[in-house]
């Protein structure tokens, strides 16, 4: 054969499955649109679920997974950020920096049930919370703790060591140079990977169903000890085990297509900002 | 002014130097012949180690030239101009030390009248004029100068070609004035081969400036 | 004036031997070039001077290493390591400005030591930016990134950050390796100016720029001096045979 057709046939393969990827991807949203934007509706958003959750809105489950998001990340992104800059920084390569990346690694990989009844153990029971915002953030945290220490690492790991050697070599203390160079050139990708760890946390159901998430509860939080609903746990009631399914089906894909355009929104934020950093790091 | 600007400037003015040098050498080893004056005879002859010297100095500037800037084109001509236009300065530096050195042995002041008659006096004003064309000719980079040194030199061969009848027809007369006029006629012959040097750097000079290789062609 | 000197100089990364027993003195004003096959030690060498082989774990160093005729490595009369870099600054292979304004990057050195006054800052870019021949081409945009110059100005732009700290030595690692024949002819053009001021020493696989630039050249070879003499006398008549080998392109 040829090598100009052999070219064009890898091509086509190639382009044929890049498309079945994206229409996939499309085939999804549109399934969910289709079914939930009648459901939309600014009261659909902003008022509480009525008559067994057949009627009304999802106010209390949008505000409860805001306040699970953000709790989580108060407690992540620090401890998170700082252990990265340890690891990539700090840390000598030996075997309790390679002990600690293992397990952070191992940590990612546990399943997000386990951390959930580990919450439910310790924040719960243990520490006495009760089922509270409180004891839902902080499981969520660990969740997304080692999805933060590792974006912060790989964020580190691609500044280039001529930067830093640049840095020293002036006079600069390690201290200085991290924060002043590393860190601002790290920031874009640390902020993309952070807004994409928000987008996991935010879908999560099983971290919050044994620490946090409420059946029905048709009112506000006032403190970080009160239940909330949350909408991955909202959908899943609706959906399976609600008091009408059948009634409360428009519903269940109205909840859907709301969580789907958070995590679809924040993804474009985090482009939006990465780009943003990047531009504002060349020009400072 | 780059680096290698500089070098090449130096190395410039230290060639200009080996031109007035030698030309000064050649100037001096007239007078001595003429007015046999030893003791100008005795400085050119004690000068001709700073020619020396001089001539081993330019060497080691090219050499290293070459070594640490590699030079190209224009420059490349010029450094390979200098290296020969030197050995060439340096041999007209030894040609006036040997005319000086005829003086030296001289036991009598050489007969005015042969001098004359061989035209000596006229060959050294014209090899010098033709030393000192060659070293305008480089020293501004004209080329035009430097070709009009190949005329000069027919001059030079003129003189030397009817130098032996004339001096055959004096020691003829006089054989007791054999070896002084036998002096006069190597120094003609001395000068005839400054004539020949200073072609050759007038070739040298056509060459750096224009890339033209005029040896062995007839001009 | 003696500026850097080394006595008895032993390097080990772990068991590895870097540096055999190097002494060597090098004179303020001077533009020394270390030549020598990758892998020679000539790097490490270079980075003795402002500790930056310290960065690498399990490094082990022997013997004596002067600037201005101090012990920079904490033995006696010690020098602190800031202090040190700022005395003896370094211009690496790839240009690696800050992602900061062109102004940003020469004012980092006096910033990060502690300097404030905002009108001496101002006047130490001006004079850095000049003397790395950068002045005339930044001097409408010093708020622009860095980023936004050519390698070549690049280059000279970290140049200009090295000499804002006002040092004595200038280390350079390859500073034109990666740049195109007109930007690293300005850079050696620079080089050769800067040594009125300035003790430099420079590393170069590039045997003609070695020769081009410096006044004394040191040939390494498997972590040892060979031979370390006038650059001309290395270049036309090298008393060592390796030399002769490695500077006529034989091996390296």
């Amino acid at each position: 054969m040829e090598k100009q057709t052999k070219q064009q046939i890898a091509f086509w393969i190639f382009r044929i499955f890049a498309w079945c990827v994206v229409a996939l991807l499309l085939g999804i949203l549109y399934f969910i649109f289709s079914r939930g934007w009648r459901t939309i509706s600014w009261e659909f958003l902003t008022s509480i679920p009525e008559d067994g959750m057949t009627k009304g809105g999802i106010y209390p489950a949008i505000i409860g997974t805001l306040c699970l998001v953000g709790g989580s990340m108060i407690f992540a992104f620090p401890i998170g950020l700082l252990a990265g800059i340890y690891i990539n920084e700090y840390a000598k390569d030996n075997w309790f920096k390679r002990f600690i990346k293992l397990m952070t690694n191992n940590l990612a990989g546990i399943p997000s049930i386990v951390f959930g009844l580990f919450g439910m153990a310790l924040f719960v029971k243990k520490l006495n919370f009760g089922d509270s915002i409180l004891a839902g953030s902080l499981t969520l945290g660990l969740l997304a703790l080692p999805v933060v220490i590792r974006v912060t690492e790989e964020a580190l790991l691609a500044v280039e060591n001529s930067f830093r050697q640049g840095s020293l070599a002036l006079g600069a203390t390690k201290l200085q140079t991290i924060r002043k160079v590393v860190l601002p050139i790290a920031t874009p990708n640390i902020i993309t990977g952070l807004i994409l760890a928000i987008g996991r946390v935010s879908g999560e159901t099983a971290p919050i169903l044994f620490t946090v998430a409420a059946y029905f509860l048709p009112q506000l939080p006032t403190s970080v000890f009160d239940q909330v609903m949350a909408l991955p746990y909202h959908l899943y009631v609706i959906s399976t085990s609600g008091t009408n399914i059948t009634a409360s089906r428009d519903m269940a894909y109205g909840t859907a297509l709301v969580l789907v355009m958070i995590v679809l929104l924040l993804n474009l934020l985090a482009n939006a900002l990465r780009r943003y950093f990047s531009n504002r790091v060349k020009m400072n | 002014m780059s680096h290698l600007d500089t070098e090449l400037k130096r190395l410039k003015s230290e060639c200009i130097e080996m031109f007035d040098l030698v030309a000064s050498q050649l100037r001096k080893a007239q007078l001595a012949m003429v007015d046999f004056d030893k003791e100008l005879a005795h400085e050119v002859n004690f000068n001709e180690k700073r020619v020396n010297a001089l001539e081993l100095k330019i060497d080691k500037d090219c050499e290293n030239i070459f070594a640490l800037f590699n030079p190209v084109a224009i420059d490349l001509r010029f450094v390979l101009a200098v290296l020969k236009i030197n050995s060439n300065l340096e041999r007209v530096g030894d040609i006036a030390d040997g005319i000086a050195r005829y003086v030296i042995e001289a036991q009598a002041p050489f007969s005015a009248e042969l001098m004359e008659i061989t035209r000596l006096n006229e060959m050294f004003d014209q090899a010098i004029s033709m030393m000192n064309d060659t070293q305008l000719a480089f020293q501004n980079e004209n080329a035009k100068l430097a070709r009009g040194v190949f005329q000069k030199d027919e001059l030079l061969d003129q003189i030397n070609g009817a130098a032996n009848a004339a001096i055959e027809v004096v020691i003829r007369r006089n054989v007791d004035g054999i070896t002084p006029a036998l002096h006069i006629v190597s120094a003609i012959r001395k000068l005839e081969r400054t004539g020949d040097q200073t072609k050759n750097v007038a070739e040298e000079i056509i060459f750096y400036l224009e890339a033209k290789v005029l040896k062995h062609l007839e001009k | 004036m003696r500026m850097i000197e080394t006595k008895n100089v032993q390097l080990y990364y772990g068991d590895f031997h870097a540096l055999k027993d190097i002494s060597m003195q090098i004179e303020s004003n001077t533009v020394t070039a270390l030549i020598g096959p990758s892998g020679c030690g000539k790097s490490t060498y270079l980075r003795l001077f402002n500790r930056m082989n310290d960065l690498i774990d399990n490094v082990r160093i022997e013997g004596d290493v002067l600037v201005e005729g101090r012990d920079i490595y904490g033995k006696g009369l010690g020098m602190r390591i800031d202090e040190l870099r700022k005395k003896v600054g370094m211009v690496f292979q790839k240009p690696n400005p800050f992602p900061k304004s062109i102004f940003e990057n020469v004012a980092y050195g006096l910033r990060v030591n502690g300097i404030k006054n905002k009108d001496y800052i101002e006047e130490r870019v001006e004079t850095s930016l000049k003397q790395s021949a950068l002045w005339n081409e930044v001097k409408d945009k010093l708020n622009k990134s860095a980023f936004e110059l050519s390698g070549g100005q690049q280059q000279r732009l970290c140049i200009a950050r090295a000499l804002a700290n006002e040092p004595s030595v200038l280390l350079m690692d390859e500073p034109a390796s990666a740049l195109d024949p007109i930007s690293t002819a300005k850079i050696e053009e620079l080089i050769y100016e800067l040594k009125e001021k300035y003790t430099i020493i420079i590393v170069t696989h590039n045997m003609q720029q070695a020769g081009r630039v410096s006044d004394k050249t040191a040939f390494f070879y498997l972590g040892e001096l060979i031979e370390y003499d006038t650059t001309p006398h290395i270049f036309t008549n090298p008393t060592d045979s390796r030399t002769q080998a490695y500077v006529t392109g034989r091996f390296g």
